[in-house]
């Protein structure tokens, strides 16, 4: 389903109103997947409907598409939002303007919405420019742009250490004279309370400065306080830190850098980190009498996991296997034989070759057959081998099913046959006799019909001739006296 | 000449053709028929006015065939009365009553 800031987007975008088809072409959903959604904003007031069907952004709809950008998932209803509790960077940034005294909304609004849409609200040269660009006084911009560095815990970038440097007093240069001979501002304080090193110049402390801030606020972490911040120090986020820096060695290192194990420890000047040789055993030094809260060491492998190392424990990084890959899927071939369908598993690279039957061989030339389940996949045994089915037996008794039904088919045939034949054999012989008796009679031309001998009964006198075939007795038609063969020779 | 087999076949189709008609006749009844041709009635005519017409066309395509094959009325009444002996003191009783059964054949044979 689309979200509504994705719909507000695409519609905000567009210079007319939009049917559905085409604002499910560009969410790539199908138009009943958000037609609910499209309801909903429309009763919302955030998009209205043409009598085409057409929906076009209003301007309450425009406006929250601009201030709430778009969330990857709906938010269930009750639950606090980033949005209810005001928490977004929008409004965090909306927020500090109000804060440093910049008069009046609109102009805050407008120089947020100018350094949204304009560049990375993250990239501080754009956020300073952006201030500049829309006039904002020098000194609150200056106050709006730090406060909004340090809600992002960023430094200073070079290129505008010069121009977002507050004027120095005498007691700064004097400061500032100072810190050159202790060390440069290099660090600044992590979210953790840990030094981070962030460039020559660039940072808000030196080391030394950055290490006793951090000790005092790990002194007061252990005796049970927060920091000042609010957010108490928990090794979870301290393993998220050192996570931070690992990652941001391992993008220095690039691709070289993949698949090693590295050791985060605190070193002289700040957390350092050490790569981990394969098989070679590395232990973290135990700290001295004296140190009673030592900040602890991470192990960060190969695959970015962080473990925290506790001081004297040895660390040993397995070497990785030659082939860090899955195992490919096993290959099996399936082939029938004399016994019987059989399953064989093959190497992966071993050239498989498959033998022709040899000639005479009765195996006919059957596929296995998979045997599917009832959820449609294939079956598959103990071993993970997939189960075929011997259907030979069956097509057997198929095959012999069918030749049993055209053998009854072919025996009802010929019985009509034979019979038809048996009905027809007596007339064919009296045709071939009597062609026979034709050609010998005659030329070959077509004689006519003998006739008949008649006789005439002695009773009536009705004149009758006898069958043409063999007779013992024949009966006259008119007064059905019998003669015998005998009478009618005399 | 007409080979020893195509004369066979002309009998055969003769002593089936008449075997046919011979069942007819005993269905109608040789005393009735006899008393018809004592009258002087045309069998023929009788039972031809007897039958559908679609009766009729089939026997007129039937003997239509035979004719074509070479096998006349005159041969179908002869081997008719050789298979039914009673028939031919009717048939040969008087000469012309079988001459014109044989022309109201063919005149129906000819659609007439």
């Amino acid at each position: 389903m689309a979200s509504k800031e994705q719909i507000l987007e695409i519609l905000a975008g567009e210079s007319g109103p939009m049917n559905r088809t085409v604002l499910g072409k560009r969410l790539g959903l199908p138009t009943s997947s958000f037609q609910n959604q499209l309801d909903r904003m429309e009763k919302q007031g955030l998009l209205e409907k043409n009598e085409q069907n057409e929906y076009t952004i209003t301007e309450a709809g425009r406006q929250l598409a601009l201030v709430e950008p778009p969330s990857p998932a709906e938010t269930p209803l009750g639950e606090p939002t980033e949005e209810s509790l005001k928490t977004t960077e929008y409004q965090q940034f909306i927020g500090i303007g109000k804060d440093t005294g910049v008069v009046p909304m609109a102009l805050i609004s407008q120089t947020t919405d100018h350094i949204w849409r304009g560049g990375d609200f993250r990239d501080l040269t754009w956020v300073w420019k952006g201030l500049t660009e829309m006039g904002i006084r020098p000194d609150l911009a200056q106050r709006w742009f730090h406060s909004w560095r340090s809600f992002l815990h960023q430094a200073i970038p070079p290129d505008l250490a010069a121009s977002v440097g507050a004027p120095q007093t005498s007691t700064e240069k004097g400061a500032a004279k100072e810190a050159v001979g202790k060390g440069k501002r290099d660090y600044i304080l992590g979210p953790n309370d840990t030094p981070l090193y962030v460039g020559e110049g660039v940072g808000d402390l030196d080391y030394d400065d950055a290490v006793r801030l951090s000790t005092v606020r790990a002194a007061a972490l252990a005796r049970g306080a927060t920091v000042p911040g609010g957010q108490p120090a928990t090794v979870g986020t301290m393993a998220d830190e050192m996570t931070k820096v690992f990652n941001a060695v391992t993008a220095f290192l690039g691709p070289q850098s993949k698949g090693k194990s590295y050791l985060v420890k605190p070193g002289e000047e700040g957390y350092v980190v050490e790569e981990v040789a394969e098989g070679k055993p590395t232990v973290i030094a135990t700290p001295g009498p004296g140190n009673i809260n030592p900040s602890p060491s991470f192990l960060i492998d190969g695959e970015g996991n962080v473990t925290e190392v506790p001081p004297g424990r040895p660390i040993v990084i397995k070497q990785a296997t030659p082939t860090t890959l899955s195992p490919p899927g096993k290959t099996y071939l399936v082939r029938q034989t004399a016994e019987g369908f059989v399953t064989e598993e093959y190497e992966a690279g071993k050239p498989i070759i498959i033998n022709a039957p040899a000639p005479g061989s009765n195996l006919p030339p059957m596929l296995p057959f998979p045997v599917i389940g009832s959820d449609g996949q294939p079956v598959y045994d103990k071993d993970g081998k997939p189960v075929y089915a011997n259907i030979e037996p069956m097509m057997k008794w198929m095959g012999f099913q069918s030749e049993q039904r055209r053998e009854d088919e072919r025996h009802q045939m010929l019985m009509g046959l034979g019979q038809t034949v048996r009905e027809n054999i007596p007339d064919g012989i009296q045709a071939i006799l009597k062609t026979a008796s034709e050609v010998k009679g005659g030329t070959g031309a077509k004689t006519p019909t003998a006739s008949p001998q008649l006789y005439e009964c002695a009773d009536c006198h009705t004149r009758f001739a006898v069958p043409d075939v063999p007779f013992e007795k024949v009966a006259c038609p008119g007064c059905h006296r019998e003669y015998t063969k005998e009478e009618l020779l005399e | 000449m007409t080979s020893f087999m195509a004369r066979s076949a002309r009998n055969f189709m003769t002593i089936k053709a008449a075997r046919k008609i011979g069942k007819e006749i005993e269905k109608a009844g040789l005393d009735n028929l006899k008393i018809l041709a004592d009258a002087g009635r045309s069998i023929v005519g009788t039972y031809l006015d007897g039958c559908s017409a679609q009766e009729k066309a089939t026997y007129k395509r039937d003997l239509g065939a035979l004719l074509q094959m070479g096998v006349t009325p005159e041969m179908l009444l002869s081997e008719l009365a050789r298979q039914i002996p009673q028939l031919a003191p009717m048939m040969e009783g008087t000469e012309s009553y079988k001459q014109s059964e044989i022309k109201k054949l063919e005149s129906f044979i000819r659609g007439e």
